[in-house]
């Protein structure tokens, strides 16, 4: 699926944070090599962007609620290179013109469909929760089982 | 007076199945635990691996990275892990430090921000798929209740970290010969068709200076504590010796010790180890090993001009940082 993470191969795990050349363990805003050189502008993946919106809008929008499918727009459009998006439920309620218990709910909603993973939990003294959306439910990636399997 | 039954495999029974093996060619089956150095390591059916060390060398990081490598790189293996020490949750702590590269202190008192996000991410991706293949033995830590749950698990991989805190079943004299007993049942095991990967405590010896010390000059075969029978038992013997100088990073030199080598030629491994994300790597050439630049191969004189004539160049306009908003 676009956007998923795809596990490490052996050998190339990511090096050490504590080593990056900005020393406080944050990605660094542009590529480079082990020893910090810079390596040029990161390749900017603007066509699985537009793949994942395309796949939504045309096969998973539809069965989803007003303010489902907006929350997802919304976090899509957030969505920065790395790959999450971090908005607050405040944030998302007020830029879809709904109340935050019903953004709580779409997003419950679109997490049990598997069209949102949360990869980092926010909280008040943690800050907004970050996302990663993905265009499909779980049920339209993994295809019925056969009866006869 | 009774008499002992015969026990014997007759050569002719053995010969077919032996001389198909090698005139198809067939190799003994091995599982990797990495590229490098690491692949020199024999991890199979039907061997005993031994690896020892003072505390705080880095065995059990570097068993538990050697079993979950192997588990990466094989698809159908399944490997049981038997730690007396450490409960699963922490071992997996440390393999998500190892994969992310997000130090384990941050990991371990769950200090993770949204600027690891991604790192964990992955890097749980990666375990994930992992976790039906891989289990922990619970209590009793003892070798009857190892087995079982290898049997139960349909284990190919067994780790016992470590041995001399596994006892075997039935009463025993002293430790030493029940770890005589415990290395007797590995063999076994690993003649059964499992792999066997073992952990073991190393006693204290006397160093050049007559000092008793876990002085990487003073250990030896006989290192191993309570029982010579280990060194006979195994297959292959490690010891692992960390420099005593370590970097800007907390990383080390590690030398793997191969003090044994039932079917190989003995050849000591020279790896490194950052102890902050529990993450053993092959070390650059160990004659110009420099620990605050671990992992980064020496450069040859005209690679090192090329590279500070490029460093001493400043970058084009375009290629300044843009703000990561604009999409």
């Amino acid at each position: 699926m676009v956007g998923e993470p795809q596990p490490i191969p052996v050998g190339q795990e990511p090096p050490p944070m504590h080593r990056l050349p900005n020393g406080n363990g944050s990605t660094p805003a542009r590529h480079r090599g082990y020893n910090g050189e810079a390596k040029g502008k990161p390749a900017r993946r603007k066509g699985d962007r537009f793949a994942v919106v395309n796949a939504f809008l045309d096969f998973t929008a539809g069965g989803l609620t007003r303010a489902a499918a907006l929350t997802w727009l919304v976090l899509w459009r957030d969505t920065k290179p790395d790959g999450t998006a971090r908005t607050s439920q405040a944030d998302l309620a007020r830029r879809i013109g709904a109340d935050p218990s019903t953004v709580k709910r779409a997003v419950a909603a679109l997490v049990k469909a598997g069209l949102l993973a949360v990869v980092y939990r926010g909280s008040l003294r943690r800050g907004p929760s970050a996302y990663r959306v993905r265009p499909l439910t779980r049920e339209q990636v993994t295809p019925p089982r056969s009866p006869f399997s | 007076m009774a008499h002992s039954k015969s026990n014997y495999t007759a050569a002719a029974d053995v010969f077919d199945g032996w001389k198909d093996e090698v005139l198809t060619g067939s190799p003994p089956t091995f599982y990797p635990i990495g590229s490098g150095e690491l692949a020199r390591i024999e991890i199979g059916p039907g061997l005993v691996t031994l690896l020892g060390g003072a505390p705080g060398a880095g065995k059990t990081a570097f068993v538990m990275q050697a079993v979950v490598d192997a588990l990466r790189l094989v698809p159908a293996l399944r490997a049981l892990v038997c730690n007396v020490e450490m409960p699963p949750k922490v071992l997996l702590d440390r393999q998500l430090a190892r994969l992310s590269g997000i130090d384990l202190d941050t990991i371990r008192y769950r200090r993770l921000t949204a600027e690891h996000a991604e790192r964990i991410d992955q890097a749980m991706h990666t375990l994930e798929p992992l976790t039906d293949r891989l289990a922990f033995v619970r209590p009793p830590f003892n070798l009857e209740n190892v087995a079982a749950s290898a049997d139960g698990f349909r284990a190919d991989m067994i780790v016992l970290d470590y041995l001399q805190r596994i006892p075997p079943p039935g009463e025993h004299a002293d430790k030493r010969v029940a770890v005589n007993a415990t290395m007797d049942y590995l063999r076994q095991f690993a003649d059964a068709g499992v792999a066997v990967l073992v952990v073991a405590a190393v006693g204290r010896t006397k160093d050049n200076k007559g000092r008793s010390s876990y002085s990487g000059d003073g250990l030896n075969l006989a290192s191993f504590r309570e029982s010579s029978e280990l060194e006979f038992g195994a297959d292959d013997c490690f010891i692992a010796v960390p420099s005593e100088d370590g970097g800007e990073y907390g990383a080390v030199a590690v030398t793997l010790r191969h003090l044994k080598a039932r079917h190989t030629r003995a050849q000591d491994l020279t790896l490194e180890f950052d102890g902050r994300v529990q993450r053993f790597s092959e070390a650059a050439d160990p004659q110009t090993w420099n620990p605050d630049r671990p992992g980064k191969p020496p450069r040859g004189r005209l690679q090192s001009a090329l590279a500070s004539a490029w460093a001493k160049t400043p970058p084009a306009e375009a290629d300044a940082d843009q703000g990561a908003e604009s999409w």
